[in-house]
């Protein structure tokens, strides 16, 4: 590559960033709904003690501190799809790093499910979008549109990644991750 | 020109409605006012995307644009909208547009007024003429500009300027659609309407990720599907796409191999009795390089093409070209719906009419559920530049400009000397850009598009755009484009201004002005009616107050052409969802299908000839001889840039859903950003393996025009041996790799196959 591609890259990069910049959009506040725990998580609340160590390693910033305002969660490392949805790494850096048994590497992974929110959904209010068939890592298996366009998830292949979530382009997202097992976590929580 | 002008001249157009708003009486059909929902003023317009041509209802609050929503009475839609439209208000509010005039001053754009930037373009664009003629001189529109807008710029350019180097990006997307569509059916455009999606047993989508690029139109196939499970789907693409989906079968070809197939398909068509001998002796003749040939010579060119040798060229196994053949056949009705797969190919005229072979061979034209239908990509491609002649060999209407009666027909209506139209066609897109390259072409003006970046090979054109006198009129700012302009013209945007869409079914539909254009963005086609009187042609540009005034100027010039539009008057554009032309008269309610009965042009001067000779179709247009479609014979041809071992894999490009062409538009809907945020490539998984490329790794894509760095996305997409890469990111604009190679009929460039190679980066 020589010099004059890499000023214009250099150029339009700027141009790019300045029109993202101005189309700006307000983040949502963190909940206990809108989180999921890092893969492997095992009894989370109770082995977890919050030394961090899986978000250091996280090579997409995918793994945060809770920062909402419930207190259940507060400070443990959690994964905000929407902000930036788990990539599931080959090699699972954050339970390597993990030495609690919060988080353990099993035979299948999978964070939640994913949960359409038909109230929000695009095609499902008579418009047409497919991002998040079209950006699932398993699409037209994880999640697939039927007949009339509208998405719907096979909870069998899904693995809770929340690459829709994050793609979503509804105002409000169409698409949310529960947790596996709702009812154990919540019962955990509460 | 003054603020004060732009003013008076919105008032006068918006006067009507505002007057009517002001005592609450529905003046427009399809206009609510405030009391009845909300506060918000609903009207009725077309979408600003694909050439689908949705239809969509505009809410406008306060002078604000608010919020877009499907048109349930427009009969292409239905009220459904894809995603990109439901977030077209926030392109219109969006910061990255231009409000006020700009120059470049010691090599930095500054805010000027309307006077100073017009005349200074005007100065120069004369200086450039009296010392090097007006062929010295170009102009460069879209297919997005509207018809009244294009219409303007011919008559500057080609009737008073004296250039046909007039030309548009429709160049860059449906130049081979136009070609095929001549040579075959004698007549540019479409046989048929949307409405045989709806009758169709088969479709045949060839080089058309359709879920994606037409999503309306995908949508429409996959709910007449679903309610009639013996419609079946072949696909020819050498990617998956998500319009797979719905796939019966996929063909498999390598990029750019794929003519083989279709004459395989024919062979076995013919040979298996599936071909419609009646419709063939009637309607057809057959010709190749040499000429007129009999339909023996057909069949014995056909020889050279087995399934299996077609196996061998295209890479797609026999067995299932002959399944695909047969469905085609078998199928009571098919339509065969394509795109750029087809069309940014160096024989893209050749495919085009290998196409339509398949559907006059076996008489699937001209009958409910029955066409070979070109989608086109851009909403007024075939309404403003096709039809409206802004390229460099027509002139508006269906004219040619190397047509000594088409001349004198035009120059009388525009008020210029026959003699200022001149009867070579100027310089097609590329030859234009290379001219500009090397000063050829001192001064363009381009409007509404964004080259810089949608080129082929498009930093070799860089040079050009900085080195000449190059004016740009956009509503965004800044373009990769507007980086190489000496000055930049602030245009006003769709719902600022009133004028005419047509869409892919030979559909045109009016827009209204809803609101004020912001800043001081003025109108298109007003630039250049302003720009006309200061360069001197103050005569031939003082009646086009109105865009009313030019769209009956030029709709008197389609009076007895196949394009017939005199029925399509502003007052009743205003009131219907679209005429789909020929529409003669203003009780004439369109055509639904040409060249047969119910095609008011046929009825009245063919049917009785028809008649006579047994038939059922007569093709009128003007490159067909006693009204006969032509089956053409192509043979197979390499694409421009086969691979080879230092270049091993084959690139190719393509649009996603959530984003359109250069992003001007979808980039400011943070919503559609956050759905797609970054270009990436597809690589298949069995390369990625032997490359040991991971998902998400950075790689870098070299051809032999340069190199780019993106992410790796493996799926199981592109077929073994090819990549894809979306084109829409000014960070990473892809076209800088592909190939500018053309088709030499057409001269539309090969997008769509370049030999690349990757490694990591």
């Amino acid at each position: 590559m020589n010099n004059s591609i890499s000023r214009r890259e250099f150029f339009s990069s700027f141009v790019a960033n300045a029109r993202g910049s101005f189309a700006s959009e307000k983040t949502e506040k963190q909940t206990t709904q809108n989180v999921v725990f890092p893969p492997g998580a095992q009894n989370y609340l109770e082995n977890c003690n919050q030394c961090n160590d899986c978000i250091s390693v996280c090579p997409h910033e995918a793994i945060r501190v809770f920062h909402g305002d419930d207190e259940q969660f507060a400070g443990y490392p959690v994964i905000e799809p929407r902000t930036q949805a788990c990539y599931f790494c080959e090699d699972f850096p954050c339970i390597e790093s993990c030495d609690t048994g919060a988080l353990v590497k099993t035979k299948n992974i999978k964070l939640g499910l994913a949960e359409i929110i038909e109230n929000n959904c695009l095609p499902y209010n008579g418009h047409i979008c497919r991002s998040c068939v079209n950006n699932c890592p398993f699409p037209e298996q994880a999640i697939y549109c039927d007949a009339e366009g509208k998405p719907v998830v096979n909870e069998n292949i899904c693995n809770g990644c929340g690459v829709c979530v994050q793609v979503c382009p509804s105002d409000k997202i169409g698409i949310r991750i529960k947790f596996m097992e709702e009812k154990i976590c919540l019962s955990q929580v509460s | 020109m003054s603020k004060k002008y732009t003013r008076r001249e919105f008032i006068k157009t918006s006067a009507a409605a505002s007057a009517a708003a002001g005592i609450g009486v529905s003046l427009f059909p399809g206009m609510t006012f405030a009391n009845q929902s909300g506060g918000t003023n609903w009207h009725k317009s077309v979408c600003r995307y694909c050439g689908v041509g949705c239809g969509v209802m505009i809410g406008e609050k306060a002078g604000k644009i608010i919020s877009i929503k499907g048109d349930e009475l427009n009969t292409v839609n239905n009220g459904h909208l894809c995603v990109k439209a439901f977030y077209l208000h926030k392109a219109v509010n969006s910061k990255t547009r231009l409000h006020h005039p700009m120059i470049r001053k010691n090599g930095k754009l500054v805010k000027s007024s309307w006077e100073e930037a017009l005349d200074l373009v005007a100065t120069k664009f004369n200086e450039i003429r009296k010392a090097n003629g007006g062929n010295a001189l170009a102009f460069y529109g879209s297919g997005q500009g509207e018809t009244e807008e294009t219409y303007m710029a011919n008559k500057l350019f080609k009737g008073c300027i004296g250039t046909n180097n007039v030309e548009g990006n429709p160049r860059l997307c449906m130049a081979s659609a136009v070609g095929g569509y001549l040579s075959s059916l004698g007549a540019d455009e479409p046989v048929g309407l949307y409405e045989d999606i709806e009758k169709a047993e088969l479709f045949f989508l060839a080089g058309s990720n359709t879920a994606e690029a037409h999503p309306i139109i995908f949508e429409r196939i996959m709910r007449h599907k679903t309610r009639n499970p013996n419609v079946k789907i072949v696909i020819l693409d050498p990617r998956k796409t998500p319009t797979d989906q719905v796939a019966d079968l996929h063909l498999f070809p390598k990029p750019g191999y794929d003519l083989a197939i279709f004459n395989a398909m024919a062979k076995v068509l013919i040979d298996e009795g599936y071909a419609d001998d009646d419709f063939i002796a009637k309607h057809l003749v057959m010709k190749n390089g040499d000429g007129v040939q009999d339909f023996e010579t057909y069949k014995k060119f056909l020889n050279d093409y087995t399934p299996e040798i077609a196996e061998k060229i295209s890479g797609v196994p026999a067995q299932d070209i002959i399944k695909a053949a047969r469905m085609f056949g078998k199928a009571k009705t098919a339509m065969t719906l394509w795109t750029m797969g087809l069309n940014q190919r160096k024989r893209g005229v050749w495919a085009n009419n290998l196409v339509h072979n398949l559907h006059l061979i076996t008489g699937k034209i001209g009958v409910p559920g029955s066409d070979s239908f070109s989608l086109t990509g851009q909403p007024n491609a075939c309404g403003g530049v096709r039809e409206g002649g802004g390229l460099c060999h027509l002139l508006p209407g269906h004219h040619l400009v190397v047509k000594e009666a088409h001349r004198a027909k035009v120059a009388k209506v525009w008020g210029v000397p026959a003699s200022n139209i001149q009867p070579k066609p100027g310089k097609h897109t590329i030859a234009m850009f290379s001219a500009l390259n090397e000063g050829e072409i001192k001064g363009m003006y381009i409007m509404c598009t964004n080259p810089a970046q949608s080129l082929p090979n498009a930093k070799k054109y860089w040079k050009g755009l900085k080195e000449q006198f190059v004016v740009v009129a956009e509503s965004f700012y800044p373009t990769m484009t507007t980086e190489y302009a000496d000055v930049v013209l602030p245009a006003a945007f769709w719902t600022e201004k009133e004028g005419v869409y047509g869409c892919t079914e030979r559909r045109s539909q009016y827009m209204p002005l809803v609101v004020a254009p912001q800043g001081q963005a003025k109108w298109d086609a007003f630039i250049l009616r302003d720009l006309g009187k200061k360069m001197g042609f103050e005569k031939e540009f003082a009646k086009y107050e109105t865009a009313e005034i030019m769209w009956d100027e030029y709709r008197g010039l389609t009076k007895g052409k196949d394009m017939n539009l005199m029925g399509a008057s502003y007052d009743r554009l205003k009131k219907v969802r679209g005429l789909t032309w020929p529409v003669p008269t203003e009780d004439h309610p369109g055509t639904y299908k040409r060249f047969m009965a119910g095609d008011p042009i046929y009825d009245s001067k063919f049917a009785e000839l028809a008649k006579k000779e047994g038939r059922r179709m007569y093709f009128y247009g003007p490159k067909a001889k006693d009204g006969k479609a032509t089956v053409w014979m192509r043979p197979h041809d390499d694409p421009a840039e086969p691979t080879d071992s230092e270049y091993p894999l084959a690139l190719t490009t393509g649009r996603v859903l959530e984003h359109w062409h250069t992003m001007t538009m979808t980039g400011t809907a943070p919503e559609l950003n956050r759905a797609v945020p970054n270009a990436y490539v597809e690589i298949n998984p069995i390369d990625a393996r032997n490359m040991s490329i991971k998902n998400k790794e950075q790689v870098v894509i070299e051809t032999r025009r340069g190199s780019m760095q993106f992410e790796a996305r493996v799926i199981d997409r592109p077929v073994q041996g090819t990549i894809f890469v979306p084109w829409h990111w000014e960070n990473k604009p892809i076209n800088v790799l592909c190939i500018d190679a053309f088709d030499p009929g057409s001269k539309e460039p090969e997008y769509k196959v370049a030999a690349a190679r990757i490694r990591k980066a």
